[in-house]
């Protein structure tokens, strides 16, 4: 499997308030080409930390970075292949969006850069090019951040929170054009988002980051499916949180959530059956991304 | 790659009136208003040179770059364009496009241009308020040098006083990408400029023009002065009755005003390419 990112060992700290902070602790993750990558993790768990590396904005105090097999911030080539919105994005507030996306082009070299009229268009901002960016609000902010990031035809597209601020018209559209991007345009789109329904929608693999080190990584179905629990609804109840001890917990009146391996759940029932606990309802119970990640982050048994 | 970035930062200014008319416009207009009130002043004729000397009147126009009110609109025009990326915490959507030496050369060349702008507008205002007292009084308009071209001379305190103004511009850009802000690397360089402007008024001319290791050590550590005394060596001006500037210490200062502007130079771009931009 080729990767576009290769991050070894990162460690990056941060000095606030005189205390020293790691932002990075040993971070490890490759992040394969195509697809949607969504990277998940608390405020603070070193998303942008990770992604600002990943630019060349900001360098590790140990450990490595490629990204499409190149340094960042040491190859100029490199920085057109790679678009990014790094958290709220700025621009210059005397600036209008279209003289934006044209001095952003200019820089690219207008015949290697997509027209700003299109670009504009595909975000949504066709009616707002001649606005000064200082009006605008949250939301459109977000899409001209990824207009600019589109702007250089680039391979991969680093997104910190894109639907942050959109409305939920917005967001369907941001869904469908990062969708677009992934499977039309062939980029892969590697995106940052507390909203966790989002991702599960748009992303193939995540990676669960939390304080500052990866916690869990691959398909988001296989995630999933690694948290599944077994629902059971018997009666009495005691008599099966004492035989699985640590591995179930109750969850309400007559039922029990257990955490087994699927191909254990027969033997399972069948030592309630001959104990005298009378089953009523036994189901595999899929959990919810945002219960995959809480698991993680949180060390969560509630899933 | 690097035209490339200048464009943007040309752009960038094209867009942005006010920087241009208060950094750049705004002193050689006020420069021409002032010279229209004074030649319509009746006071002036009484007392009117019997020519009216072009390259004395500019060479006098020149010396705008010393003044620290003229250095308050430059310094504010240099801390915007170095610092406008922190202020506006945008170095995240250009830092990654370019190379970051591009930015800051970028930059420099950008404050440099309109400097250039700004001094030529300065010398045309000047130039016409001379053929119009000339025309006015009936008085030869006469253009000539001491033993030389008047246009190099010319050129020359041109050059002087643009190296003085781009040594403001560079140290602004060196404070605001240290202090990643434009108000206060504005106001500190402004405090910096005039406390230069007493040091010079208190350093007499004639300690330099009597030369030694002292003038050396002035001229180096005292750009505003060098800028004077390589004025005064191009004009041939008298620093007191038969004392002029001797050629070594007109050399010391330009070459004082060149390192000087490397030196802060070659520190911003260290700092700024070392520079982590985790935040602006």
């Amino acid at each position: 499997m080729t990767h576009v990112i290769e991050a070894l060992e990162l460690n990056k700290r941060f000095s606030a308030g005189g205390k020293s902070v790691a932002a990075l602790r040993g971070l490890s993750i490759r992040i394969p080409q195509g697809g949607v990558y969504g990277i998940l993790g608390q405020n603070g768990a070193g998303k942008s930390t990770l992604f600002r590396i990943i630019l060349g904005l900001l360098r590790p105090d140990a450990g490595s970075v490629r990204v499409l097999d190149r340094q960042p911030g040491s190859d100029t080539n490199l920085c057109w292949q790679v678009g990014a919105m790094i958290e709220t994005p700025r621009f210059f507030n005397f600036m209008t969006a279209g003289q934006t996306l044209a001095m952003l082009a200019q820089l690219r070299g207008p015949r290697f850069a997509v027209s700003s009229k299109s670009l504009l268009e595909r975000v949504g901002l066709a009616n707002a090019a001649d606005r000064k960016v200082h009006g605008f609000s949250v939301g459109m902010k977000q899409r001209l951040g990824i207009a600019a990031a589109l702007l250089s035809r680039p391979r991969l597209v680093i997104l910190d929170e894109p639907t942050s601020g959109m409305d939920p018209i917005g967001i369907q559209e941001m869904r469908h054009l990062i969708r677009e991007l992934s499977v039309k345009d062939g980029v892969t789109v590697v995106l940052a988002s507390h909203q966790l329904e989002e991702v599960a929608k748009l992303c193939d693999r995540v990676a669960i980051l939390h304080q500052g080190s990866l916690r869990a990584e691959g398909l988001v179905a296989a995630l999933v499916k690694g948290h599944e629990r077994l629902r059971l609804i018997i009666n009495p109840v005691e008599h099966a949180l004492s035989l699985l001890n640590e591995r179930a917990e109750r969850d309400g009146d007559d039922s029990v959530l257990a955490t087994i391996p699927r191909e254990d759940a027969p033997q399972l029932i069948s030592a309630l059956v001959n104990a005298g606990t009378r089953v009523f309802e036994a189901r595999w119970v899929k959990p919810s991304l945002e219960d995959v990640f809480l698991s993680h982050v949180m060390g969560n048994s509630g899933v | 790659m690097f035209s490339r970035v200048l464009f943007a930062e040309l752009f960038k200014a094209w867009c942005r009136f006010p920087l241009l008319f208060w950094g750049f416009l705004f002193i050689p207009i006020f420069s021409f208003a002032a010279d229209l009130v004074l030649l319509s002043h009746p006071f002036r004729l009484p007392n009117a040179a019997p020519r009216v000397d072009l390259l004395f009147l500019l060479s006098h126009a020149m010396e705008i770059s010393a003044s620290p009110l003229a250095q308050v609109f430059f310094v504010a025009a240099a801390a915007v364009i170095f610092g406008t990326e922190y202020d506006s915490e945008t170095w995240r959507l250009v830092a990654t496009r370019a190379r970051r030496v591009h930015w800051i050369l970028a930059k420099v060349l950008l404050y440099a241009i309109g400097v250039f702008c700004s001094l030529t507008l300065v010398a045309l205002g000047t130039t016409f308020c001379a053929i119009l007292d000339s025309i006015n009084r009936f008085v030869p308009l006469v253009w000539e040098a001491h033993g030389g071209s008047a246009f190099a001379a010319f050129a020359a305190v041109f050059g002087i006083s643009w190296l003085e103004l781009l040594l403001l511009g560079s140290v602004t850009g060196l404070v605001a990408v240290a202090t990643r802000s434009v108000l206060v690397s504005a106001v500190t360089v402004i405090l910096i400029a005039f406390s230069q402007w007493i040091l010079v008024l208190l350093v007499p001319l004639t300690t330099v023009a009597r030369g030694g290791a002292s003038s050396t050590a002035i001229l180096t550590s005292l750009p505003g002065l060098a800028a004077n005394v390589g004025r005064f060596f191009i004009t041939h001006a008298e620093v007191s009755p038969g004392l002029y500037i001797p050629a070594r210490e007109a050399g010391i200062a330009v070459a004082s005003l060149w390192g000087w502007i490397a030196l802060t130079l070659a520190l911003t771009l260290i700092w700024f390419h070392r520079q982590e931009l985790s935040r602006e």
